[in-house]
């Protein structure tokens, strides 16, 4: 296989469509279920289970932005398939909504104690919430900074 | 020739309304053909990832028995999960599925399985409905099940033996409904109320084709596949399969509902083209005898005149 071994693919896959499919590659970022996992070119074969997050990636000067929740990642020497349940762009992504999603989780979870409350359910829309708010903040961030350097 | 022209007239005009509905349906339908199988394409490159990932997984674990939904389970009850349509109009489509249904159901009880058969759209649960004595051997009536419900409690799907239909309905299937599809069958699997899972659908292969299939889905076979090198698991295999192996088979559900869609399109949209052919083909006839008797009738009348005439 004559490929540079600087770079790799990502594929980034969910149920219904492809999000992503790109070589080049030469830095990416996912959470896994313990914690974030950073992967460069020519990584050790691996196979991990993906929790809810940001998927970052960076092609050159580009970068992109997911924020995905729950699935696998395969990860091979030159390439990395990312297949999660659901995924979804930091361009296509409700910031009020994700917000108030916050807000309303913020709110179960601090009822709690009041009992009647779906602890998980709520603990889940919040993770969700708050991968989707950072997914957003990253986006905005990074086009704040280029927008400088333009 | 005493055809009546006014008679012909009628129903030169009612088949042509007849071919403009079917037009306008074959064009309907095209468009949701066109939606439907761009779909069943998209969700392509994950179902292959995820089925390779799965053999590979599986393939690593040794003696087989990778995951409880591999392992074959004592129960004798079966479930055959139809899926037709909710409307009719499409050709064979309805009644090729229904056949295909009896067919497995016949052959699972051949086996010594008590079959229930769950519908997912009401063509097919008609049928059955219709046939219920004679292929489930049950007099009872069948049950009605809507999504929350089995989600709440899947034992609701398997009152023993007997007919149950979903009423859901499914023309976009989204992936929320076949994991809960999946989840609810799996663990009436894990439990082991059931001992077999079969989907009987029309498996897409063109708009002119549609194959009705039955699947077993489980006992799940994965297939294997070797790899390379043995890659980290993190977490520890067993665990990333207890991850894998339920999104492998909700996946499959999923493209089976898919492509369902994209069959029960692609079929009427074949239907209804050919029904619009047949109509101006009927219409060119009876235009035809129409002008024939037309012209009868004028030269029976030019007829009348001159003899008229000549008797002066």
């Amino acid at each position: 296989m004559i490929e540079a071994k600087d770079k790799m693919r990502v594929v980034l896959l969910t149920p219904s469509k492809r999000l992503l499919d790109l070589s080049g590659v030469s830095e990416l970022y996912f959470p896994s279920e313990h914690g974030a996992v950073g992967v460069l070119p020519g990584h050790a074969p691996m196979v991990t289970a993906v929790g809810t997050g940001v998927v970052l990636y960076s092609q050159n000067d580009v970068s992109g932005f997911f924020k995905v929740a729950g699935g696998v990642a395969e990860i091979t020497c030159s390439s990395v398939t990312l297949l999660v349940d659901v995924g979804e762009e930091a361009t296509t992504i409700d910031l009020d909504r994700a917000k108030r999603a916050l807000e309303r989780a913020e709110g179960r979870l601090a009822a709690k104690e009041l009992g009647n409350v779906d602890v998980k359910r709520a603990e889940t829309s919040l993770a969700r919430a708050q991968a989707r708010i950072e997914a957003v903040e990253l986006h905005a961030n990074k086009n704040s900074k280029e927008k400088k350097s333009v | 020739m005493p055809v009546n022209l006014k008679d012909l007239r009628n129903r030169i005009k009612s088949v042509k309304s007849t071919q403009q509905i079917t037009k306008a349906m074959k064009l309907v339908s095209a468009a949701k053909f066109g939606r439907a199988q761009h779909n069943v394409v998209n969700a392509r490159p994950y179902a292959l990832s995820l089925a390779q990932l799965t053999a590979k997984l599986a393939g690593l674990v040794s003696g087989g028995s990778a995951h409880p939904l591999m392992n074959d389970v004592s129960s004798k009850v079966a479930i055959v999960l139809v899926i037709s349509s909710e409307r009719g109009l499409c050709g064979g489509y309805n009644s090729n599925v229904s056949k295909q249904a009896i067919k497995t159901i016949d052959e699972l009880e051949l086996e010594g399985f008590k079959v229930t058969a769950v519908c997912i759209g009401k063509k097919a649960f008609q049928t059955l409905n219709r046939r219920r004595k004679l292929v489930l051997k049950k007099k009872d009536e069948p049950i009605f099940v809507t999504e929350n419900e089995y989600a709440a409690d899947a034992n609701v799907l398997v009152p023993g033996e007997g007919l149950v239909s979903i009423t859901t309905p499914f023309d976009k299937p989204t992936n929320a409904m076949a994991t809960r599809l999946s989840e609810a069958f799996a663990k009436l699997y894990t439990d082991e109320k059931i001992g077999k899972f079969v989907i009987v659908y029309n498996k897409f292969q063109s708009a002119m084709s549609q194959i009705p299939t039955a699947d077993i889905v489980l006992p799940l076979h994965v297939g294997s596949a070797s790899i390379e090198a043995e890659p980290i698991f993190e977490p520890e295999i067993d665990e990333l399969l207890e991850h894998v192996i339920p999104r492998y088979m909700t996946s499959r559900l999923f493209q089976t509902l898919l492509e369902s869609v994209a069959s029960e399109q692609g079929a009427r949209m074949t239907a209804m083209d050919n029904a619009t052919r047949n109509a101006k083909e009927m219409e060119r006839k009876l235009q035809i005898t129409y002008q024939r008797a037309r012209q009868a009738a004028i030269t029976n009348e030019l007829i009348e005149i001159i003899s008229g005439a000549e008797a002066l």
